[in-house]
């Protein structure tokens, strides 16, 4: 194995920073963010509150671990749901071909005829604001992307001779499908979930930045730029602190996933 | 002077030699044929003449064409040399020229390239290349996808010889094409050679073909040359002992004991199999369907080995699906072990026929270890867990493989250990048919005659019936009880395998049987 590239590197040590802060979220924050401490609100980065308070008086630091809780939870079940929905059909598609591979592949291309944030902006508005909502309308977008990728990618491996060979073994397609082509797919798919989760991250933001997302007093890094908005010019670094948190993170997650996608290629290690 | 002189050449990738002191000197005019197996480095010594070789290589030594070192020369003027005075055609035609470029465009880019031409110059230039190589009636217009496999390989000769270079090099010109045209093929590079004076240097695999192009052969192995001379002499002397293996080795017949009943109930049965495929799509409906199994019948009793013979687009994969039941036939019916077999046919039944493929790199599961692969038709007997690895162990050891190889994944095997593992994944439901699809035309000769010998040895200790599909008519002569020849769908002969090479009654026999490199019948032309 050669050593690791850079990018994998960065992007897994930012990604797993983001991890780690989400989860320690769980168990401590440095202030509860019940904890209003109205006199000193919008006061700079001090010892005691390293990042500062917000408008309300609230622990900024602890504001950023819970928001990428909020972040972390919202685009991994997101994934997850559309990797869920996505890859099953896609496997389907690629091993039965005819009307149902047509079926999935046109719904897919309905899905996305719509500008996604937009109809995500409309589903939560029908289904009411909050973090589920956000996760189903983000999940939805998902799921067809992880279908056509399967799909192309599933396609491709079944015209391996292996995968012959394990039909002249009397192996039925379900069983092709998830001994042969699934394992052969897993790369392509971690590398798609990596960036699906990335866009997840910046889908959440902006669902809670037009207030759809996460509703108080669960934090949210959309949220908190939408607040500190209004008072960018008396204090700046209420919207520079989510705001980095985002771009890290998403970096971070992007880099990963290119790293992944440089160490996974199908193509090098097919023949390790 | 001679033309080319290659002096103590040694290359090595890190650290490991891949070339170590080649010599070897060509004059114009002369065939110089390149034999070896693979990893012989037969195809890195014609790179170095291009100075073609994989960055990071360390080149000592002197290669001089026509006065100058080519290894000292920088990269720009090696990059004049090349297309213009060098001319070099590779193995895969497809993949050697460009598929968005009509063939006028690319044989003409050559020559825009090295002589400044223009546009119409270039095209003239093109269409007299292409009419040299035999494309007289191909328009400049056309794109590589629209021609055969060997048109495609005539089209990368014209790009080679437009220039008429001093030195051409081929590198397994024909490994990638049926036998009929091969030798047109050859015919084509050595008559072209011999037009522009030029020298031609001819790397293969085969001993036949060099032998029969070649004027002399450097036979090459492990990096080294082990034996050079002029083709009739060294080919007639063998003195080299690895030589003298390769052309064993190559016209093996391996020996068998057993012989098959030609009065016991066939295992497997063809009866008029036709199989359609659809017409292309067109706007309202589909055009006409194409038939590539027309009426097609064969029998198969235990113990016999069938040799099925055919070029590329004759039918032979689509009749192995027909009769592995892959696929649906639209005529006639097939047979196995005495019941009809189609692909709603219950997945038990598989066990009586099996199937090794070509290559054993795609046809093993890169992910799976030895054990899951062997063991992967094993549900089809419904055997526990606990018999899979002694059942495992016990076929490894028929196909010469030890027990431990189980624990290991195929990558870490050689080609024709690999081709063992396959042979295994098929015997350890005891079928009484084995479809073996090309399964020793990947190998290196050697390799290939261990292959055959094994296969030759299971079917005297097991009984088992084997269908040969092939397009190789030395591996047929020497294996197979009968053969059938298959083209464009229809079976035109069959008979017990002497009698068809002795005295073929179609045509198409005879010119396949001609047409396939002969090294005995090579040296008998050269001698008179």
């Amino acid at each position: 194995m050669s050593r690791a590239a850079p990018t994998l590197v960065i992007g897994g040590a930012i990604s797993a920073l983001f991890v780690a802060l989400a989860l320690l979220s769980f168990i401590w924050t440095p202030y509860a963010v019940t904890d209003f401490d109205i006199a000193h609100r919008l006061q700079g980065p001090s010892t005691a509150h390293w990042l500062g308070l917000d408008h309300f008086g609230r622990d900024v630091a602890s504001l950023i671990l819970l928001g990428a809780r909020n972040a972390l939870l919202v685009s991994l079940v997101a994934v997850l749901l559309g990797a869920g929905l996505g890859v099953p059909l896609g496997l389907l598609a690629a091993a039965r071909g005819g009307w149902i591979d047509e079926l999935v592949m046109r719904g897919a291309d309905v899905v996305f005829a719509f500008p996604a944030l937009i109809l995500a902006i409309l589903l939560t508005a029908v289904l009411g604001p909050g973090a589920l909502n956000a996760v189903i309308a983000i999940g939805v977008f998902n799921v067809p992307v992880f279908a056509r990728l399967t799909r192309g990618s599933a396609l491709s491996l079944w015209t391996r001779d292996y995968v012959l060979a394990a039909r002249a073994a009397g192996k039925g397609a379900a069983r092709i499908s998830l001994e042969h082509v699934l394992p052969g797919l897993l790369s392509v798919l971690i590398v798609q979930a990596t960036l699906q989760f990335s866009l997840g991250v910046i889908a959440e933001a902006g669902l809670s930045y037009v207030g759809l997302g996460a509703q108080p007093p669960a934090a949210s890094w959309g949220k908190m730029l939408a607040d500190a908005q209004t008072l960018v010019a008396v204090a700046p670094l209420q919207a520079i602190f989510p705001g980095l948190a985002i771009v890290i993170t998403v970096l971070g997650l992007n880099l990963l996933g290119d790293g992944l996608r440089d160490r996974l290629d199908p193509r090098l290690t097919e023949d390790r | 002077m001679a033309l080319l002189e290659i002096r103590d050449l040694s290359v090595s990738i890190g650290e490991r030699p891949i070339l170590r002191g080649l010599n070897l000197s060509l004059e114009a005019g002369q065939v110089l044929g390149v034999v070896g197996e693979s990893g012989s480095g037969k195809s890195m010594t014609a790179l170095s003449i291009l100075g073609l070789l994989p960055a990071g290589a360390q080149v000592s030594g002197a290669v001089t064409f026509d006065g100058e070192d080519l290894l000292v020369m920088p990269d720009h003027a090696l990059a004049r040399l090349r297309g213009n005075r060098i001319g070099m055609i590779f193995q895969e035609p497809m993949t050697a020229l460009n598929p968005v470029m009509t063939i006028g465009a690319q044989v003409g880019e050559v020559v825009r390239i090295h002589r400044k031409a223009s546009r119409k110059e270039a095209l003239a230039a093109a269409r007299q290349a292409l009419d040299r190589v035999g494309l007289q009636a191909i328009p400049l217009t056309r794109y590589p996808h629209e021609l055969s496999g060997g048109q495609r390989q005539r089209v990368a000769i014209a790009m080679a010889i437009v220039l008429t270079p001093r030195l051409l090099i081929a590198d397994e010109p024909t490994t990638a094409l049926d036998v009929t045209t091969q030798a047109q093929i050859l015919d084509l590079l050595r008559q072209l050679a011999r037009e522009d004076d030029a020298a031609l240097i001819l790397v293969s695999h085969d001993l036949a073909v060099v032998a029969e192009v070649a004027d002399q052969v450097a036979v090459m192995q492990d990096g080294q040359i082990v034996e050079a001379g002029e083709t009739g002499a060294v080919f007639a002397a063998l003195g080299h002992p690895y030589t003298r293996k390769l052309a064993a080795d190559a016209e093996r017949a391996p020996a068998r004991n057993r012989r098959p009943d030609p009065a016991a109930a066939p295992v497997l049965e063809a009866q008029t199999l036709t199989r359609d495929y659809p017409g292309a799509r067109r706007l309202l409906g589909r055009g006409p369907a194409h038939r590539a199994l027309n009426a097609v019948s064969l029998t198969i009793r235990p113990g016999e080995i069938v040799g099925l013979v055919g070029e590329s687009g004759s039918g032979k994969s689509t009749l192995l699906r027909a009769l592995l039941a892959l696929e649906p036939v639209q005529g006639g019916q097939v047979r196995l072990a005495g019941e009809p077999f189609t692909p709603r046919s219950s997945a038990r039944r598989r066990k009586h026929l099996q199937i090794v493929f070509q290559d054993p790199h795609g046809s093993l599961d890169p992910r799976w270890t030895v054990e899951r692969l062997v063991a992967e038709p094993l549900h089809l007997l419904g055997a526990s867990l606990a018999e899979r690895r002694a059942k495992v162990e016990a076929v490894l050891a028929q196909v010469g493989l030890p027990a431990e190889a189980a624990n290991r994944y195929p990558h870490q095997f050689s080609g024709g250990q690999r081709q063992r593992i396959a042979i295994a994944r098929a015997l350890i439901v005891q079928p009484d048919v084995i479809a073996l699809d090309e399964a020793v035309s990947a190998l290196d000769v050697s390799v290939r005659a261990e292959v055959l010998d094994l296969l030759a040895r299971l079917s005297d200790e097991l009984g088992v019936a084997y269908l040969f599909v092939t397009h190789d008519m030395g591996v047929v002569r020497g294996l197979t009880d009968r053969v059938l020849v298959l083209k464009d769908g229809v079976i035109v002969e069959q008979g017990p395998t002497a009698e068809v090479f002795a005295a073929p009654q179609h045509p198409y026999t005879a010119q396949l049987i001609a047409a396939t490199p002969d090294l005995k019948r090579a040296l008998a032309q050269r001698a008179r």
